[in-house]
């Protein structure tokens, strides 16, 4: 108990209103030491080194300084929010739910709950980050010698004043030699979920994760369960999470089966991992196959903005410019010969047919 | 076997005037020789006076109603389809299957080549299968055993029926008047319904001295009279609706497929003959079964299509499915929608009470179980409060350890459980 008290005074030392004033606001006379590692919001990540061996970048640069800009952000959110149905398809979700309702509702009424509905397909939509894996850093506010040996486990402290974002919640751990460290990332995972329960989540991440399970749900195109799974799961800057989320992503490119994403959250992020890592052309080909132009017109666009060193393109004169696709594919595009194939296979099929022209002249 | 020789020989007899030519073919049969000397019936009586014998019943018993039912046993046709002396061997019986004499000779008995099939095989095979009762699926059975209500008419009775209709009894009574000549004059009063299964229904009544005559008539007014009913996804109601006829009123509700019939048992008929499969319907007041199916046909056809509602009300008519994160679809829209400030406060937009015409359904709510009263109800909740997650935990611990373990496992391996529960998959 002896350590326990101890560790409540060294926190009251950096952070005097640790336990009397609740909010962000407390934060105000913290140390930088205590508020540094924990307190860090995803888009604040930028310029941290890439150490993880997961992800297979062909550049060396960290993924979150491009994903949270804002144009790349409309684009990706553009090509989730294409198609909203799937976020308004029933679901099996085990769960007894009421009878539809029935309402009279004037056209103004009508028009609010549409718009009403376009916030949730977009809530439901969201962009889950794409980012390099954070790596687990050990840092230490006190060493405290005389106290090893006092106990014979350590001792976790967790701060649960309400409204403090889960990040930035301090956590500290004082070992059994009396070290005062920040709670490692496992320890952090713990303590939230015991604290602050998250449905779905659990302490131990499920079997599916494991390498041999996770490979048997990619072969029966589980993508979607896997993608939602972890994102419940893991955090996104978590090695693990991305690591799934890069082998998922990796096997859909493999097979093909990129439509299988279409209309869910995850469709956008997998478009911005396979243009970071330099791998869009086969998207791109089946995007245009597919009659996506707009798609591809975002995807190419993305590709521009992930790349600063490329300065001399023109924006797209609109979300179907098939010009600045050609554009691309003439001067980055690794198959060249199969995507123009594809593009004017594409521009065929969309010129009016022999007797369209002929009822079009017919009208004139 | 045996019977059938006795009896093939006692015609026999009868027919020749020589009686049995001598056998040519060696028919040494004990029983045959010993038939042929014991005086018996069978060669004494013939077929119809033999049946009677163990068949009669005693104008006694007659008129006390013996012998007409179930227990009687039927006197069987054991000739029927037969052709007399076929066999398998194909023989010349002169006498029974030739003429006795042909010219001035006398025919002898002899067998033919070309040996075909048994021609009789199948009238045999017939008289050894048991006669019994078709069997009728149980919903066709009807409500009970007693009366003819509910039960699949055309599987049961001879009567003559359309191919393409279904018919079913809802109603059986008896009524009667009093006459000058014949004094209570008493009556079958039949109620049937017949339906296609896809949104034809018909029904009819008929009355008559005979209860099947009355069947049959019913069933011939109920086909003549069909109506044509819309129906939704061709599973359910259009909408909630009340109806009423006479004392009895109906609350009926749409529901979601999968749901059932949840309604009474001539509702539940009545849909079944139109093709409804999912619908929830309370009857209050009188229950009259004629009453019934009239007031609920009623409401089926007095049902209004969702572009009927949306022209009436002047606004859009939108569903919101919690299934489908409660998205605004548009079932109707009128031709020209009404705006806010054109709606009067005092005008209900509920939709529910616009279908159910302003009546209010009175949902009960469920009674708690008695046990819940009771002082052991709250021990047994505080026993259970120590259990709670105890099975999520067990789930947990054989996902990650492959058996159920105590917390002191890690640091003492010996301590294990005395009852393992290992997963069912090893």
């Amino acid at each position: 108990m002896a350590l326990a008290t101890r560790t409540l005074r060294s926190l009251q030392r950096f952070n005097k209103n640790v336990l009397l004033v609740s909010g962000r606001r407390r934060h105000d006379g913290c140390s930088p030491l205590l508020l540094k590692s924990s307190s860090r919001p995803y888009s604040d990540t930028v310029g941290v080194k890439l150490t993880g061996s997961n992800v297979t970048s062909s550049d060396k640069k960290d993924p979150a300084q491009f994903f949270f800009k804002d144009e790349v952000q409309s684009c990706l959110l553009e090509m989730n929010m294409r198609d909203t149905s799937k976020v308004f398809e029933p679901r099996k979700e085990g769960k007894t739910l009421s009878e539809p309702e029935l309402k009279f509702l004037t056209q103004e009424e009508l028009d609010e709950e549409l718009e009403r509905a376009h916030e949730v397909a977009r809530y439901y939509l969201q962009l889950p980050p794409v980012l390099s894996p954070k790596p687990d850093e050990r840092i230490v506010l006190s060493e405290d010698p005389e106290l090893q040996g006092l106990e014979e486990s350590k001792i976790l402290v967790t701060d649960i004043s309400f409204g403090v974002p889960h990040r930035d919640r301090i956590i500290v751990a004082r070992d059994t030699d009396g070290t005062l460290r920040h709670a490692s990332r496992d320890e952090r995972y713990r303590m939230l979920q015991t604290y602050f329960p998250e449905e779905g989540r659990s302490i131990e991440p499920p079997q599916l994760f494991t390498s041999e399970k996770l490979k048997s749900l990619l072969d029966r195109l589980e993508y979607q369960f896997v993608l939602d799974k972890a994102c419940i799961q893991f955090e996104p800057d978590d090695p693990q999470y991305v690591s799934v989320t890069s082998i998922t992503y990796d096997h859909i490119d493999a097979s093909g089966e990129y439509d299988l994403l279409v209309g869910t959250r995850h469709y956008g992020s997998m478009a911005f991992y396979l243009v970071f890592n330099g791998r869009q052309d086969k998207f791109l080909k089946h995007c245009i196959s597919t009659h996506k132009i707009q798609d591809a017109v975002a995807l190419t666009k993305v590709f521009y903005l992930t790349r600063p060193e490329i300065t001399d393109y023109s924006n797209p004169s609109s979300p179907d410019d098939t010009a600045f696709l050609k554009e691309y594919i003439s001067k980055y595009a690794k198959d060249k010969a199969s995507l123009t194939m594809t593009l004017n296979a594409h521009l065929e099929l969309q010129l009016p047919t022999a007797d369209e022209e002929r009822t079009l002249s017919g009208n004139q | 076997m045996l019977g059938h020789l006795r009896a093939v020989i006692g015609k026999a007899t009868s027919v020749g005037p020589l009686g049995l030519a001598p056998l040519k073919y060696n028919l040494t049969c004990t029983n045959l020789q010993q038939t042929r000397n014991a005086v018996t019936g069978f060669n004494s009586h013939n077929v119809d006076q033999l049946w009677k014998s163990i068949t009669l019943v005693s104008k006694q018993g007659q008129r006390r109603g013996r012998g007409k039912k179930t227990n009687s046993r039927l006197i069987k046709d054991l000739y029927k389809d037969q052709v007399m002396g076929d066999g398998k061997v194909k023989m010349v019986w002169p006498g029974l299957n030739s003429s006795v004499m042909r010219g001035r000779q006398v025919v002898q008995q002899e067998r033919l080549e070309t040996p075909v099939q048994d021609p009789n095989e199948a009238v045999k095979e017939a008289k050894e299968t048991k006669q019994g009762r078709r069997r009728l699926h149980p919903l066709d059975r009807g409500y009970t055993s007693a009366t003819i209500c509910g039960r699949d008419l055309k599987n049961t009775t001879s009567l003559k029926f359309l191919d393409q209709f279904d018919y079913r009894v809802i109603d059986t009574r008896f009524v009667s008047h009093m006459t000058g000549m014949f004094g209570r004059y008493q009556r079958a009063a039949i109620v049937v319904v017949c339906g296609n299964g896809n949104g034809v229904i018909g029904i009819g009544s008929g009355k008559s001295m005979n209860k099947m005559h009355a069947v049959q008539q019913a069933s011939n007014r109920a086909v003549v009279r069909l109506l044509y009913i819309e129906r939704c996804n061709n599973h359910t109601v259009l909408h909630d609706f009340f109806t009423q006829f006479y004392a009895t009123k109906i609350f009926v509700e749409k529901k979601p497929e999968g749901y059932g019939l949840d309604c009474h048992r001539v509702i539940k008929i009545i849909c079944k003959l139109v093709g409804i499969k999912d619908i929830k319907a309370r009857v209050e007041g009188s229950t009259m079964p004629m009453n019934i199916a009239k007031a609920f046909i009623l409401g089926l056809v007095r049902q209004k299509k969702y572009e009927e509602f949306a022209e009436e009300k002047k606004l859009h008519v939108v569903e919101f499915d919690p299934k489908q994160r409660n998205f605004p679809k548009v079932l109707a829209s009128p031709s020209i929608c009404r705006k806010g400030s054109e709606i009067p406060t005092s005008e209900s937009l509920d939709f529910k009470q616009h279908s159910l015409q302003g009546r209010v359904k009175y949902d009960k709510p469920k009674a708690e179980p008695f046990f819940t009263r009771l002082i052991g109800w709250n021990i047994h909740l505080k026993k259970e409060e120590k259990r709670r997650g105890a099975r999520e935990n067990l789930y947990e611990l054989i996902a990650k350890y492959g058996e159920s373990r105590s917390f002191l496992a890690e640091k003492y391996p010996e301590a294990r459980l005395y009852n393992k529960i290992y997963p069912k998959n090893s």
